[in-house]
């Protein structure tokens, strides 16, 4: 299931633009998953550096600051103002480095926008279906996307075949601070973000 | 590789005959130009001969692409077997990796103690990265008592290596006299260099320093400059310098500084 979710969320990203994308959510997930084809497309640039620009992509169209609050869940308003401030740039780093490597892996798998619907006051969640292009079934993605902040819309959690990535994400590290404490989470997120990818 | 374990690799790959054959002649490179065109079964099909006839870097990079999942169904346990296999043969992106993974403990479970033995390998092997995780250990206590003077040596000799990190925290640590007598003059050049290195949060900790005189003699200038790097570089609470230094500086100096931290942010 694990692997499933990061799939998705990997080919979710990769997917050309959709035509049906209508409200400012739906064309903030299409404009998102064209910046990073273009981004893996660039001619004359190793992988290394194609992913390497999928990052600002990735760190513009996520709320990071949000996302690593969330997960942080309870232990948040625990921490002291250093802690966080250290966390939300471990988490933000250990994000961009995982996710921009691993989207890497794909290129131009067909993502779909089923439909748009409100999710609370604040939040829309747009719909997906991304097809699987070595035959398999097609995923259901839904991009949880905040709109009316002013940096403009931003993705907050993204449901893999109804899982959340964020309460997942939460529940491991709920069980690494439980574990190593707050800042014991914050050496796991630099030892996750400080991996390295192929060499040459 | 002596020409007896060349030849062994060679009998090794006519005899595993269904293996791909043209793969089994060709060469780490090969395999790294599949890797840059996304081909990353061609790339594993190549490198597999090559690490199974002990060449460390071909090893490294099927352990990087099963921890990605590229080519392969993600299988981080895997992963770490190849790294083990690359490190064992003093390969230093092994060692680091392994090292790293065994500290996340997100493939085969936690364990400090040989994360400490593979930074040590690796650190000792000249890998800047390793020897400012290393420091890091030591700093914490993790996989060895708390050592605060062991901590100061890796994390220094990581950041006279480049690593602008290593440069912001040992900055800290003389500033506060961890491991080393403080300093605010030191602490002031280490944050100097790391801010120079395009480090965020130490090019707002030097824009305070010049504007509170903290090391050096104040400059309003030059902590503007510094705040509006930082600032540009994500670090929002520095604003607030930038918002302060410019009403002291006067609107005409303040644009004329900013405008020149904005050539710097471009290059």
């Amino acid at each position: 299931m694990k692997i499933l979710r990061n799939v998705a969320l990997a080919l979710a990203l990769l997917a050309p633009l959709s035509p049906a994308a209508a409200g400012p959510a739906g064309d903030h997930i299409a404009a998102m998953s064209g910046q990073a084809i273009a981004a893996l497309q660039k001619d004359g640039a190793t992988l290394a550096a194609r992913e390497k620009a999928l990052r600002p992509v990735l760190q513009q169209g996520f709320d990071m600051d949000r996302i690593a609050r969330f997960v942080a869940g309870r232990y948040w308003k625990r921490a002291t103002q250093d802690q966080r401030k250290e966390y939300t740039q471990a988490f933000s780093d250990y994000v961009l480095a995982t996710y921009a490597r691993r989207l890497g892996g794909y290129a131009g798998e067909d993502l779909k926008i089923v439909a748009e619907k409100p999710a609370g006051p604040k939040d829309v969640l747009v719909q997906t279906k991304i097809a699987n292009s070595s035959g398999g079934p097609a995923i259901d993605a839904e991009w949880r996307v905040r709109t009316g902040d002013p940096g403009g819309p931003k993705v907050i959690d993204v449901l893999v075949e109804g899982v959340s990535m964020a309460v997942t994400q939460r529940q491991d590290f709920s069980s690494v601070i439980r574990r190593d404490g707050f800042d014991g989470l914050i050496n796991v997120l630099r030892a996750r973000a400080g991996r390295q990818g192929v060499r040459q | 590789m002596t020409s007896r374990s060349l030849i062994a690799a060679s009998l090794l790959a006519l005899v595993s005959a269904s293996a791909p054959a043209l793969a089994q002649d060709k060469s780490f490179t090969d395999g790294m130009i599949a890797y840059e065109e996304q081909n990353f079964v061609e790339a594993l099909n190549i490198w597999r001969p090559l690490a199974d006839a002990g060449d460390a870097k071909a090893a490294y990079n099927i352990g990087a692409l099963y921890f990605e999942g590229k080519g392969v169904l993600r299988d981080p346990v895997l992963a770490l077997e190849f790294w083990r296999k690359a490190a064992e043969a003093e390969n230093v992106d092994a060692q680091h990796n392994l090292a790293l993974t065994l500290i996340a403990g997100d493939a085969d479970g936690q364990n400090y103690q040989e994360a400490l033995h593979w930074l040590v390998r690796a650190a000792e092997n000249g890998a800047p990265r390793s020897m400012y995780t290393l420091g890091k250990m030591y700093l914490y206590g993790l996989g060895a008592p708390r050592n605060y003077e062991a901590a100061y040596k890796w994390i220094g000799r990581a950041g006279e290596a480049g690593v602008p990190a290593a440069l912001y925290n040992i900055a800290k640590m003389t500033r506060d006299g961890i491991g080393v007598e403080p300093d605010a003059e030191v602490a002031f050049e280490l944050y100097r260099r790391a801010a120079e290195g395009g480090h965020a949060r130490a090019q707002e900790a030097l824009a305070r320093r010049y504007a509170e005189g903290d090391g050096t003699a104040p400059s309003q200038e030059r902590a503007l400059y510094w705040a509006y790097r930082a600032y540009k570089n994500g670090v929002e609470k520095a604003a607030e310098t930038i918002d302060a230094m410019s009403e002291t500086l006067g609107e005409e100096a303040a644009k004329a500084v900013m405008a020149e931290a904005e050539l710097a942010v471009r290059k």
